[in-house]
């Protein structure tokens, strides 16, 4: 199956309370670049392999968290077939012109039966400090800090989990890639609109809209390793790791911004393709799958949001 | 250096540099009087209210404390530094959490291996 449709994600905005230690923490420390602040306050980066011209959005504010998912698609066409089937599934679409963020033509969004806001877009501008494509060396810049490659995914909390899989599978063809059934229901689920393990998961929770980490790609587990000795050496806030999960096999450490939003570094993971089955975990195996080292739930990790 | 006392059913007392946060310091004496989080002032796990002494404070979520809340002591711990001798109890208003219960028993597809 080729590729089409949602493509990937393609940028996320996050609420940060203090402009600049988050620039401290995602610049020097995740190794993201500064593309433009903005006078609405909003600040735009990049990873090093990334070829469009932003991925992450700060928004300095006084309440941490999570704005808004953008996943982009293939053509306008696309754009305007899923405006159609989110209103045949029954959901209001929200129109955002071309231009609101610098580079970006026109979004179509709608908000989840979680609570969170995900838009689609087909059109953001090439980054000047794009990865080189002809001859290409490895990386143009030397990476710094724990050197992100990529944006890769995000983990979003709120209730209507059931209906949030139905949404992304019907209407955005997004598929199942794992999920964890407990005796009382779906807890939680692992989506893709490509060929990784997830492009965004969801686990359920009574309030809506919370925001429980924002995910980078690294190359292998030395990577992993070193962001390890940054988070020490710099006195980052640790959550866990370096780990594996059982769930998508993602080799792992997590942390937190200066704002409190959670942040992962990984690599690895399982690869998807459309004709496997879905991995089920349940509650005799959950510790097992969510940490595969530690085999034991974690109240932090499970519990603290944003 | 100043003391730090954590009300509550079994009192306890540590000592915190003004540079230090609450948290921090209890973090590094391995004392567990306060729910720790994200210790960056945005998860509101160390929701805590002053009842005596001076501090300073940094950066904090509103959605956890209000400038109304404040002005009566409540604070996120992690972004608390104490400026004399201070007394403080656990104000959580996030619930704590409930993990699901593990069952007795593994289930997988090698299951027959399993000892």
């Amino acid at each position: 199956m080729a590729m089409t449709g949602v493509l990937r994600p393609g940028y996320i905005q996050i609420r940060v309370l203090d402009r600049e230690a988050a620039l401290k923490h995602y610049v020097d420390i995740l190794g993201l670049s500064v593309v433009s602040s903005e006078e609405d306050g909003r600040i735009y980066l990049k990873a090093w392999d990334e070829f469009d011209r932003h991925s992450i959005i700060l928004r300095p504010t006084d309440n941490a968290g999570f704005d808004v998912i953008g996943f982009k698609v293939d053509s306008d066409a696309s754009l305007v077939e899923f405006e159609r089937r989110i209103k045949d599934y029954g959901y209001k679409v929200d129109h955002v012109a071309a231009g609101e963020q610098p580079g970006v033509g026109r979004r179509i969004a709608v908000q989840v039966a979680s609570g969170h806001r995900i838009e689609l877009f087909a059109e953001m501008e090439g980054s000047e400090t794009a990865p080189p494509v002809y001859n290409p060396d490895i990386w143009r810049d030397v990476p710094h800090g724990m050197g992100a490659i990529r944006f890769d995914h995000a983990l979003l909390y709120g209730p209507n989990v059931d209906e949030v899989l139905d949404f992304f599978t019907k209407v955005l063809d997004f598929s199942l890639t794992e999920k964890v059934e407990l005796p009382d229901g779906l807890l939680a689920i692992w989506l893709t609109c490509s060929t990784k393990a997830h492009d965004i998961a969801f686990v359920k929770h009574p309030e809506p809209g919370k925001f429980h980490h924002v995910s980078f790609f690294l190359e292998d587990w030395n990577a992993v390793g070193h962001a390890a000795d940054l988070i020490t050496r710099f006195n980052v806030s640790l959550d866990i790791g370096p780990t594996r999960h059982g769930i998508t096999r993602g080799q792992t450490i997590y942390f937190f911004d200066p704002s409190g939003n959670r942040c992962e570094t990984y690599c690895g993971g399982t690869t998807y393709y459309p004709d496997q089955p879905v991995r089920v975990w349940d509650d005799k195996e959950l510790g097992k799958g969510i940490f595969y080292y530690e085999r034991a739930l974690n109240d932090r990790f499970l519990t603290v949001l944003t | 250096m100043h003391v730090i006392r954590i009300e509550g059913e079994s009192e306890i007392e540590f000592r915190c540099r003004e540079d230090e946060s609450i948290l921090s310091a209890q973090e590094r004496l391995g004392i567990r009087a306060i729910r720790v989080g994200c210790r960056s002032g945005g998860c509101g796990a160390c929701r805590v209210q002053v009842t005596a002494g001076q501090h300073a404070s940094g950066p904090i979520s509103r959605a956890f404390v209000d400038a109304e809340e404040q002005s009566q002591g409540f604070s996120l711990a992690c972004r608390l530094y104490p400026r004399s001798n201070l007394s403080l109890k656990a104000a959580p208003k996030i619930k704590a959490p409930s993990l699901p219960a593990p069952t007795d028993r593994p289930t997988r597809d090698d299951e027959h291996i399993t000892t």
